[in-house]
């Protein structure tokens, strides 16, 4: 028992000691390669605290050269811009001049419906009022507002994600599918053509068409 | 860089640890093994090199005794300790002078130094 008490007492000391070094920032903000080591720390720390089979150089070992690695390149992705593409990507333009970039989308493997959650957790209810949106190489996004916004009364019900009709945002919105066939037909638009259509509370309709999309 | 400098100094002091650590560890382990495996492979000959054996089992059981401790900062207990037993037993056989017991044990011991050394090496086997 007193060896799992020491043994637990010089790996947090390890571990405090090797996080000062890796900076101040939290979980959120942490690039790939930081949220990587985190994890494995995690994993590394634990193992020889639980089982007293496994000596305590396997575990401080391996999370000095974690973090030693991870300082050494954070060090040098700030010298060597090439390396810092490679470590920890590069910030993707998901909406570019008010039209969605399908494209990076799906290399960034992001939803219609993650997009429109980001919006709602910024404060906006429609991709129609975003100029910009940036995925940044730390995973968040960052929305730069349109100064041509459409006025957008409540919230936009994504009525039609990529060409669907979305059951739930139907049922928000207490529109029916027939109400929204319709409203596409009046608009001379084929369900499969749409990428997003919303519907906000005083029945504004908000079409984004594929081919409005950068592709 | 204040940060950058530290760290790597730390970086080449455990480098430099790591390497050097598994050089001697290697090393002593080696040396083991050469002796163990000049142990008699057969009863005919264990009865025939009785002198020798004697001499290289001293000489293995003061060489393990050394290294033990050092390993056991090291490596994995559950290796540690079949080698410890088949030393304990190799020893034990010797000294009741029982080839049935003997041979057995120095095979197992042989063995696990050869899974010690390759754990403890730098080669392609030790990283897969």
């Amino acid at each position: 028992m007193a060896a799992i008490f020491i043994r637990t007492i010089v790996i947090y000391a390890v571990l405090i000691g090797v996080m000062r070094f890796s900076g101040k920032r939290q979980i959120g903000q942490m690039q790939v390669s930081e949220l990587v080591t985190t994890f494995l720390l995690s994993n590394l720390a634990s193992a020889p605290l639980s089982g007293t089979d496994i000596p305590i150089l396997y575990a401080v070992v391996p999370i000095l050269t974690l973090i030693c690695m991870e300082v050494l390149f954070s060090f040098l992705t700030t010298k060597i811009t090439f390396l810092k593409k490679i470590l920890d990507g590069k910030p993707s333009i998901i909406i570019n001049k008010g039209q969605i970039d399908i494209n990076q989308m799906s290399k960034m493997r992001l939803t219609v419906e993650d997009l429109l959650c980001e919006l709602r957790i910024a404060g906006y209810s429609s991709a129609k009022e975003i100029d910009y949106a940036i995925l940044e190489s730390n995973g968040k996004l960052s929305f730069f507002v349109s100064e041509q916004a459409p006025n957008i009364c409540g919230i936009a019900h994504p009525v039609i994600i990529d060409g669907n009709l979305v059951e739930y945002a139907l049922e928000d919105s207490g529109k029916s599918e027939k109400w929204v066939l319709d409203t596409l037909k009046k608009k001379k638009t084929e369900l499969s053509a749409v990428f997003l259509m919303t519907v906000d509370d005083e029945d504004k309709i908000e079409i984004i068409k594929r081919k409005d999309c950068a592709l | 860089m204040k940060t950058f400098i530290s760290v790597l100094i730390i970086f080449i002091l455990l480098c430099t640890f790591v390497f050097a650590d598994s050089y001697f560890i290697s090393k002593s382990l080696h040396e083991i093994l050469d002796i163990t495996e000049s142990l008699p492979q057969d009863a005919e000959s264990f009865e025939k090199e009785a002198e020798d054996i004697s001499q290289n089992v001293e000489k293995i059981r003061m060489l393990w005794q050394k290294s033990i401790i050092k390993l056991s900062y090291v490596s994995s207990y559950e290796l540690l300790d079949r080698a410890d037993e088949a030393m304990g037993e190799l020893y034990g056989a010797y000294k009741a002078r029982d080839a049935a017991g003997f041979l057995p044990a120095a095979i197992k011991f042989r063995d696990t130094l050869q899974r010690l050394t390759v754990l403890f090496g730098v080669s392609f086997q030790s990283l897969a």
